[in-house]
Order: C-alpha cells, then structure tokens, then sequence
C-alpha cells in the first residue's frame, strides 16, 4: 500500500479553498474556517497528486503557519506507520523559526520583533548583507532537509523537496548539490502577490494570500509534470486513492 | 566492528586538554594544534577504552548548541552498523544559527529575546519549554537508532538535569544515563587565558568514570564489545 505525504505550511494545508456553504465567513471566520478543514484535505496539492500518482493513503502534516523546522519535528513526532512512504516536503519562507512557549508550538515569522532584530543585529554584528543572511537561512534549511533525508534513504523512503519561494533551484542545488536529486526543478508561478493573479485562481476571502482549488490544482500539475519530465525518483504507483488523513499539528512533548 | 560516536560541546570535545605548546594561547594555529590532545584525553576516548570499542568518531565541538550537533551529525552521518550513540546535552538556552555557510551558535542576545518572547507568553518556566525543544531534537536521533539498530544514550553536563529530563519525558527515559558530576579537585582544571577553564585530561577522566559507573550501577544496555581500540577521529565538518 502506497503513502504520500506532505510537509508545509498553509500553502500544503490547502487554506483558501472554502466551501462557502459551509457557514459564516464574513461574521464568524475563526469556525467557518474550522469547519473548512476537511474541504482544504481534499482540495490541497498533496491530495491531487495522490489523485494524480494513484497513492493508495494521504497523510498531509502541513499547517498554516507552519515553520520548515516545525515541520521537521512534527513529522518525528508524529511518524507514518507506513512502510512505502513518499514524503513530500514544501519549503516555507526560511525566516520563520520554531518556539515553544507554554509547551504550545508558536511559529515566529517576522511579526516578532525578536526574529526581525535578530536579523539587523546578526547583518550589523557580524557586517554581513541582507543576501549573505539569506544565504545562511538557506543553509540551516539545506542542512534540515539533508537529515530528513538521512533518515527516509535508511527507511527507503522517498524525499522529494519544493520550495514556495520561486527561482529557488538553482540557489538551492549551488548551495548543497548533494541534495539536486531530492529537489524538484519548479518555479512557483503563485509567489506573488494575489491581486496580481487571474481572480479565478485565489481565494476569494477578501485580501486571503492563498490560491484556490483551481490554483492549488494548476500548481500540483506544475510540480508532476516536473517531476516526470526530469525523471525523479517518485513512485507512481498507480493505486486507487482510499485515504486522506490531517495530522493534528499538537507536538506530544512528554 | 563497534563504534562509538559521541556529540556535544566543548566537554565532550575534550577542550582543556592542553599540552605545551610555542603558539600563541589566542591564535587558531594554537587552537588547531591542541585538538589531537583535546581527542586523546576526551570523554569518548576514555569510554572507547574502558569498554572496548574499535571506532570512536567525536562529532563534538566547542560552544555547539544541541541542534546544531543534530544537524552536524546527519550532514555527515557514519555508516557503520554497530555503532552507540552517546550524547552528551548541553545548555538548553544555546540556539543555533548559520553564518556564512557555517554551523553556528546563536549569540546570547539573540536567545534572550526569544527567551522574553516565552515570558510574554506568561510562562511561568521558559527553561522547560526549551527542555521540551531539546527533547524533541534527542527523539529524532533516538527514531533515526531505532531504525539503525543502534543504541543511543543520553546524558547531561548540568547536574540536576537528568532526573528533571526522565521525569518530563518518559519516553526518553531508558535512554538517559543518571548521572550528575562529582565535586573536582583542584588539578582536575585547565587554564585558560589565566584562569582556571575547562577540565583537563585529569578532568575528564574522573567525569568519564561517574558515567561509566551510572552505567553499569543501573544496569543499561550499554554495549561492552572489548574489542582493541583501532580508530579515534573527530568529525569535522562545520561546512558545506
């Protein structure tokens, strides 16, 4: 039985394809959203590529904002029980960090002063450029994925990375060309503003930065063709799709 | 063939081990030319001895963060079959950081403010939270021995620890050697820079043989391969 998996934030999670029927968006979005979870499992990349490929089982980790580090420990935390795993994993703004407070994962991105500061003061401390310090966060997620990929080669599990952030290949295989098997060559058509996209493509929660299922759809087409116009080594297993399963992002810390 | 693999920071690199030398005390050449010393009087090297371990590879570095003797490690992972894993924790409040391609550790004012972030949270234990972070680096490792067939251990550099990790985290429990350190004597220490710094091969000797006791007092599934000790290296691979 065949199982794929995907890693990432909201972008993986599926978020912006609503069921409008479903309640309240204008008045209540914090349930109407809640009540959409099952709607994004179904409608997300990971689910059409299950579709696409034929993997038996889906398992989606993702959760909006989401670290690449939070990821990693979710997925440990939380391993498949599966033995023929295809894992795939979304790479998300590398600025984001893992924290835990009060044994509650909290994700800080740049709406924490601390990440923001800690970027001016590693720039001016060390006299390095904005670029420089991008280049490192590249860095600590190369050397993320590289263990996760340690660790899927002992359970001959299959790894396969992509990134949100367009143009990031060739960054990426420069950086640590060890990983270029592992990455797939894929420009992301959607790392731009919303407004900026055709209306029938995003989600139309007003001001929402998520693609829609139509736009969720044309970007796991993106990322198959890829994936088989560049022969990677992804199963195809051409199984019927019986399960989609979300992994409640609550990291057991005892 | 066993192999012993230890992590951790400038204790179990075995920094302290000094031996005479010509070099400037503040010059890397000075640094440099200590670390076949610092390998030869280390943790690992004792325990390699005492127990009978063929290989012992150091990962270990000095000022690393837990995380980043994770990372460290899968970056260059050891292919060997019979291999423990000893991982020695160090200070929680250590972040990790890259600068410039290398495996750093984050400076102190930057963990400060994450550390206020906790405290703004209302957390009454901010030291338990990153606790709980390291924890979550040791099941990774502790996942990645399963799967191996390896045998992984834990102990930590600050007394006390231990007991508040197993009573945490229970899963982690039979991987954690009791262990605290005893009181040192006097010629136990290095200097450095003219003070009195790290342990020295005396130092080290006497943390080494706590461990091996706690071992063997509790009963763990330590291996004892008695084999003749062939290989001692550091794994050094801070870059890409």
């Amino acid at each position: 039985m065949s199982t794929l998996v995907t890693m990432g934030c909201s972008f993986s999670q599926g978020d912006g394809c609503y069921d409008f029927s479903l309640g309240d968006a204008e008045n209540d979005f914090i349930n109407f959203r809640e009540d959409n979870m099952d709607n994004f499992l179904h409608k997300c990349i990971g689910s059409n590529i299950q579709e696409r490929f034929g993997y038996e089982k889906y398992i989606n980790y993702a959760y909006a904002g989401s670290s690449n580090e939070s990821q990693f420990l979710l997925f440990f935390n939380q391993l498949p029980k599966d033995e023929d795993v295809t894992v795939l994993w979304q790479q998300t703004f590398y600025h984001r960090y893992f924290q835990l407070a009060k044994k509650r994962v909290m994700d800080a991105g740049l709406h924490y002063e601390w990440v923001v500061r800690a970027m001016q003061e590693k720039m001016e401390k060390l006299n390095l450029t904005d670029w420089d310090v991008e280049q490192d966060t590249r860095f600590h997620t190369l050397l993320r994925i590289q263990s996760l990929y340690e660790y899927c080669k002992i359970r001959n599990w299959k790894l396969l990375i992509w990134t949100w952030m367009g143009n990031e290949y060739e960054h990426l295989i420069k950086l640590f060309p060890k990983l270029k098997s592992i990455i797939i060559p894929y420009s992301n058509p959607f790392d731009r503003e919303m407004g900026e996209l055709p209306n029938e493509w995003i989600s139309k929660i007003p001001n929402d930065p998520h693609p829609n299922e139509i736009g969720y759809k044309i970007i796991s087409d993106g990322l198959c063709d890829s994936i088989v116009k560049n022969n990677l080594d992804c199963p195809i297993p051409n199984e019927k799709p019986i399960n989609k399963i979300k992994i409640n992002p609550t990291f057991i810390t005892t | 063939m066993s192999t012993l693999v230890t992590l951790g920071c400038s204790f179990t690199q075995g920094q302290g081990c000094y031996k005479e030398s010509s070099l400037d005390e503040n010059s890397q050449e000075y640094y440099k030319e200590q670390l076949p010393n610092f390998l030869k009087g280390c943790i690992g090297s004792n325990i390699q001895k005492e127990f009978g371990f063929a290989n012992f590879y150091n990962y270990a570095q000095g000022g690393d963060s837990n995380l980043n003797q994770l990372l460290r490690f899968f970056n260059n992972p050891i292919q060997d079959d019979d291999t423990t894993i000893l991982w020695q924790v160090t200070f929680p409040t250590r972040g990790f950081m890259v600068i410039e391609n290398t495996i750093n550790t984050l400076p102190f004012e930057f963990t400060e403010k994450m550390f206020k972030v906790r405290l703004e949270f209302g957390n009454t234990s901010p030291e338990d939270d990153m606790r709980r972070e390291v924890a979550l680096y040791l099941k990774v490792m502790k996942e990645y021995c399963r799967v191996r067939g390896w045998r992984f251990f834990v102990w930590f550099w600050e007394n006390g620890e231990y007991s508040k990790y197993s009573e945490m985290f229970p899963l982690l429990k039979e991987n954690i050697i009791p262990f605290n350190k005893e009181p040192f004597d006097d010629d136990m220490y290095s200097i450095e820079f003219g003070k009195k710094g790290h342990p020295n091969e005396k130092g080290y000797k006497k943390i080494s043989d706590t461990l091996i006791r706690a071992i063997e007092s509790y009963g763990l599934d330590f291996p004892h391969p008695n084999e003749t000790p062939k290989v001692m290296k550091f794994i050094d691979n801070p870059s890409i």
